[in-house]
C-alpha cells in the first residue's frame, strides 16, 4: 500500500490537531465536570501534602523550640519550600497516574494513554497552583513576609522540570509495572527513599562535598534548589546545577514518550 | 475504506494452571475492506470474533503492520468505553459527543429519546442496572454519525423491546453507514448482508456475496455448536 507523502501528510496536520485538541478538551471538561460534583474527593487529594508539613513543622516545634530554621527565619516555609515541589513530583508520577489511565479496552478509540496522561498533568498542575496560594498564602499571614517569593523567575522552571521528570519516573512505573509484578512495591520504596534524599529537608550545600557530590545526581534535588532559590536570596548554589536539571528534565519526556510508544502495541495485552 | 497493511495479531495468554501459549488470531494480512457495504463477518471462536472487531475499531492495536482507515469508523456497538461511573448518564454522552466532535444537544437527546431510561438517566452511570447499561451500549454509538458501524455478536439479539430498538437503529443507520457484522446466524446474514468476511484459523478472506462466503465456511462455523459439558 502507498504510504501519504509528506504534502499529503503536512495538508492533514491541520485536522488531526483539530481532532486531537477536542479529544483533550472533552477529557479536560469531563475531569472538570467530576470536580464540580464531587469537590471532596479533590480536596482530600491535597490533604497528604499538607498534613506531611504540619506534622513535620510541628515535630520539629516540638523537639527543639529554639533551635533556628537551617535556612531563612522561618522552619515552616523551609519545609514548605522543600515538600511543595517535591509532592508536586510525586503526585504526577505516583499511582494516581496508573490510576488515570485504565486498560485500552476501557476507553474509546479516540483516547490514548497519552491523552490521559496529559489530561492528569494539566489537573495537578490546576491543584497544585491552588495549593501553593493556599500554603505559602497562610505562611505570608500567619508566620513570615517572607512567604512571597523575592523572585518569580524560577519557580515555572523548577515546578516544570518536577512534571517533566514526573512524568518519565511516570511512564517507566507505569510500563514496568506491566512487566514485572512486584515493580508496584519497589517503586514506592524507592520513591519514600527519594522524598529523603532530594533536599526537602535539608540544604545540599551544607552537606559534607562527599555526599553532596552523591546527592547531586538526583535531578530532583536541583529542582528543589532552583524553587527554592526563588524565595532565598541568600539561598547557596555551589550544587545547583540548572543545566544537568534541563538535561535531565528532556531526557525524562523523551524517555516517557518512547517508553509509551514502544510499548504501544501490548498495552492491553 | 480500511486498508489492512500486514496487519498480524497474536496475543500470548497467560495461566496458572497452563504454560503461557502464544495464540495467533490473524496472519500477516493484506486487504482492502470497503466501507460502504453490509458485511457478514464469519469467524471463531467468539474471543477472535471480537478481537478482530475490536482491531478494526482501534481499541486494541495490531501486533504488527498497520490499518488506515480511509473513513470514520465507529466503536463495537455496545462498547461503553471510559464512561464514567461517577457521572450523570447525560454527562458521559455529552462527553462521548465532544469526544467525537458532534451535537452535544442532538446526541443528548436522541439518546434520552430512545432508551426510555427515565429518571435514571440524570442518575450517575454507575447506578445503572445491567439491562440499562446493555440497552445504553447498544443506542449509544449509533448516535454518533459513523461512515462504519463495528456491531458485536449481542448487538442486535436480545430482549423484545430492545431487539425492537437495535433492529430499527440497525436499519436506519445501515441505510447511510456501512456496517461489519459478527455472526452465526446463516439466515440473518443471507437476509441482511451483502459481503461475507470469513476468518478462518488465521486466515481472513473477502467474499463479494454472502453465499461464496458461506459455501466456504468450516463445518465448525456452519453448524450451531453445541456446549457440551464435562462432567
Amino acid at each position: 500500500m502507498k504510504r501519504p507523502t509528506v504534502i499529503q501528510k503536512i495538508a492533514s496536520l491541520g485536522t488531526d490537531l483539530r481532532r486531537y485538541g477536542q479529544v483533550i478538551l472533552a477529557l479536560l471538561w469531563r475531569e472538570e465536570e467530576i470536580r464540580r460534583h464531587l469537590p471532596a474527593e479533590s480536596l482530600f487529594e491535597l490533604l497528604e501534602p499538607l498534613l506531611v508539613l504540619a506534622g513535620i513543622v510541628l515535630l520539629r516545634y516540638m523537639l527543639s523550640r529554639e533551635a533556628p530554621a537551617p535556612l531563612g527565619v522561618s522552619v515552616a516555609l523551609f519545609y514548605a519550600t522543600g515538600f511543595y515541589p517535591k509532592y508536586f513530583f510525586i503526585a504526577i508520577a505516583l499511582k494516581k497516574m496508573r490510576a488515570s489511565v485504565g486498560s485500552p479496552r476501557q476507553r474509546f478509540p479516540v483516547e490514548q494513554r497519552l491523552d490521559y496522561v496529559i489530561v492528569h498533568i494539566v489537573m495537578r498542575a490546576l491543584d497544585y497552583a491552588i495549593l501553593g496560594l493556599l500554603v505559602f498564602g497562610c505562611i505570608y499571614f500567619f508566620i513570615t513576609a517572607d512567604a512571597i517569593p523575592y523572585n518569580f523567575s524560577p519557580l515555572l522552571p523548577a515546578l516544570t522540570a518536577c512534571a517533566a521528570l514526573g512524568f518519565g519516573w511516570g511512564m517507566f512505573n507505569l510500563v514496568l509495572m506491566r512487566l514485572i509484578w512486584f515493580w508496584g512495591y519497589v517503586a514506592v520504596g524507592v520513591n519514600r527513599v527519594l522524598i529523603l534524599i532530594s533536599g526537602a529537608m535539608f540544604v545540599p550545600d551544607f552537606l559534607s562535598p562527599n555526599l553532596r557530590y552523591f546527592l547531586s545526581f538526583n535531578p530532583e534535588l536541583h529542582a528543589i534548589a532552583l524553587f527554592r532559590s526563588g524565595f532565598y536570596p541568600q539561598y547557596p548554589n555551589i550544587v545547583l546545577d540548572t543545566t544537568y536539571l534541563t538535561y535531565c528534565a528532556i531526557a525524562a519526556v523523551l524517555l516517557g514518550l518512547l517508553l509509551d510508544r514502544v510499548t504501544k502495541r501490548t498495552e492491553g495485552r | 475504506m480500511i486498508v489492512l497493511d500486514q496487519v498480524t495479531m497474536q496475543f500470548t495468554t497467560a495461566s496458572l494452571t497452563n504454560y503461557s501459549r502464544t495464540r495467533t488470531v490473524l496472519f500477516p494480512t493484506s486487504l482492502a475492506i470497503p466501507s460502504d457495504r453490509r458485511i457478514a463477518f464469519f469467524a471463531d471462536p467468539a474471543e477472535d470474533r471480537r478481537m478482530f472487531i475490536d482491531l478494526i475499531g482501534g481499541l486494541v492495536l495490531p501486533s504488527a503492520g498497520r490499518i488506515v482507515r480511509r473513513v470514520s469508523v465507529s466503536f463495537p456497538v455496545g462498547h461503553l468505553g471510559s464512561f464514567e461511573p461517577r457521572l450523570a448518564v447525560k454527562n458521559n454522552i455529552a462527553h462521548l459527543a465532544r469526544l467525537y466532535g458532534a451535537d452535544v444537544q442532538m446526541t443528548v437527546d436522541f439518546v434520552e429519546s430512545l432508551a426510555g431510561l427515565g429518571e435514571a438517566f440524570n442518575k450517575p452511570f454507575g447506578m445503572l442496572s445491567s439491562l440499562e447499561k446493555k440497552t445504553l451500549g447498544r443506542i449509544v454509538a449509533y448516535s454518533i454519525p459513523f461512515d462504519l458501524y463495528l456491531l458485536t455478536d449481542d448487538a442486535v439479539f436480545g430482549k423484545k423491546k430492545l431487539e425492537d430498538i437495535s433492529a430499527r437503529l440497525f436499519e436506519a443507520r445501515s441505510r447511510t453507514a456501512g456496517m461489519i457484522i459478527p455472526t452465526r446466524n446463516m439466515r440473518f446474514a443471507r437476509e441482511h448482508c451483502d459481503m461475507g468476511l470469513v476468518l478462518d484459523h488465521g486466515k481472513l478472506r473477502l467474499f463479494d456475496d454472502v453465499e461464496q462466503a458461506l459455501a466456504v465456511l468450516p463445518e465448525s462455523m456452519a453448524r450451531p455448536v453445541k456446549v457440551r459439558h464435562r462432567n
